[in-house]
């Protein structure tokens, strides 16, 4: 069989597997539904309502061009054949 | 970039800053409610589950008072918990009015104007506070539009809360200014339903950045 193919079917055999891998950790997370502990807690003001405003910067920090976990993003390729 | 398959694992910087919107609310007697808009794609069940799992023990909000709701900025981070789902499957199309014209031509030409076919309502709910001269000034809103909100096109490598911070911006600057408030207003706008076309970039930006404020002003006053 032709390398080219070969090597192809290997990537997308790998691709397969990391998705899988991927959906298989997302489905499995155990998740904790709180219970209402505070529910009794007693109102700050019982005469009106109380409310409050925040606001909270959630930007996250710049990330490096990868696609795929390991694997450069297209414009990364020039890069890593440059390195070898 | 969340939804932007080219652009997956990406982020260079960012633009505008991404936000997270929290207005509390609680009556007298009542149960504690939280509104929290984020600026991501959207709301997550995962995301909501964790978030009500780690204040459960800090706050008086129960899980079923919290409403956690996304501005769809594909914009910002994705891939909650490294599923990759979105970037995988959902190839973001961003298409234009032109697009449709072109393969629709027919259906466009026998229905009504498709620029005013739709014309989402933007509902709002406002949070005035009572500070120490017992004057009442607005603290927050929350708005609720229908719109898919990018304007920002998908070849970007840079975090940007697109339009719905420009919406969200325009009305707390201007009701700090106009009400001299002593504390830092926020306008917590969320998306509601959305189609998958984008509007235009200038003009109609322009015009929901000024939408929220007329809005506002039909409202009760403090």
């Amino acid at each position: 069989m032709n390398m080219s193919i070969k090597y192809l079917r290997a990537v997308c055999l790998l691709w397969l597997m990391v998705i899988t891998a991927g959906c298989a950790g997302m489905h499995t997370e155990r998740l904790v539904i709180p219970h209402d502990a505070h529910q009794q807690a007693a109102p700050i003001s019982p005469q009106r309502t109380v409310a409050g405003v925040a606001r909270i910067d959630i930007t996250p920090p710049p990330r490096r061009a990868m696609a795929w976990p390991g694997i450069p993003q297209w414009r990364e390729w020039g890069r890593v054949f440059a390195a070898g | 970039m969340a939804g932007y398959s080219a652009m997956a694992g990406v982020g260079q910087g960012f633009r505008s800053r991404l936000t997270a919107r929290v207005i509390y609310i609680r009556s007298a007697g009542g149960t504690a409610v939280a509104l929290v808009q984020c600026d991501l794609l959207s709301g997550s069940r995962i995301l909501h589950h964790k978030i009500a799992s780690l204040i459960a023990g800090k706050t008086d909000v129960p899980a079923r008072g919290l409403l956690l709701a996304g501005t769809h900025t594909h914009s910002g981070p994705g891939n909650y918990f490294s599923s990759n789902f979105y970037n995988i499957c959902g190839k973001t199309r961003n298409l234009r009015m032109d697009a449709y014209r072109a393969n629709f031509e027919d259906i466009v030409d026998r229905g009504p104007d498709p620029l005013n076919a739709v014309n989402p309502v933007m509902t709002m709910i406002c949070v005035h506070l009572l500070n120490d001269k017992d004057w009442y000034r607005p603290a927050g809103a929350f708005s609720s539009f229908s719109i898919h909100p990018t304007a920002v096109p998908y070849i970007n490598a840079y975090y940007s809360a697109d339009i719905f911070g420009y919406i969200a911006k325009s009305l707390e600057t201007r009701l700090e200014k106009n009400y001299n408030t002593p504390w830092s207003m926020i306008h917590a706008v969320v998306n509601g339903t959305h189609g998958d076309n984008s509007p235009n970039y200038v003009t109609e930006v322009q015009r929901l950045g000024h939408g929220p404020l007329a809005v506002y002003r039909l409202l009760p006053g403090p």
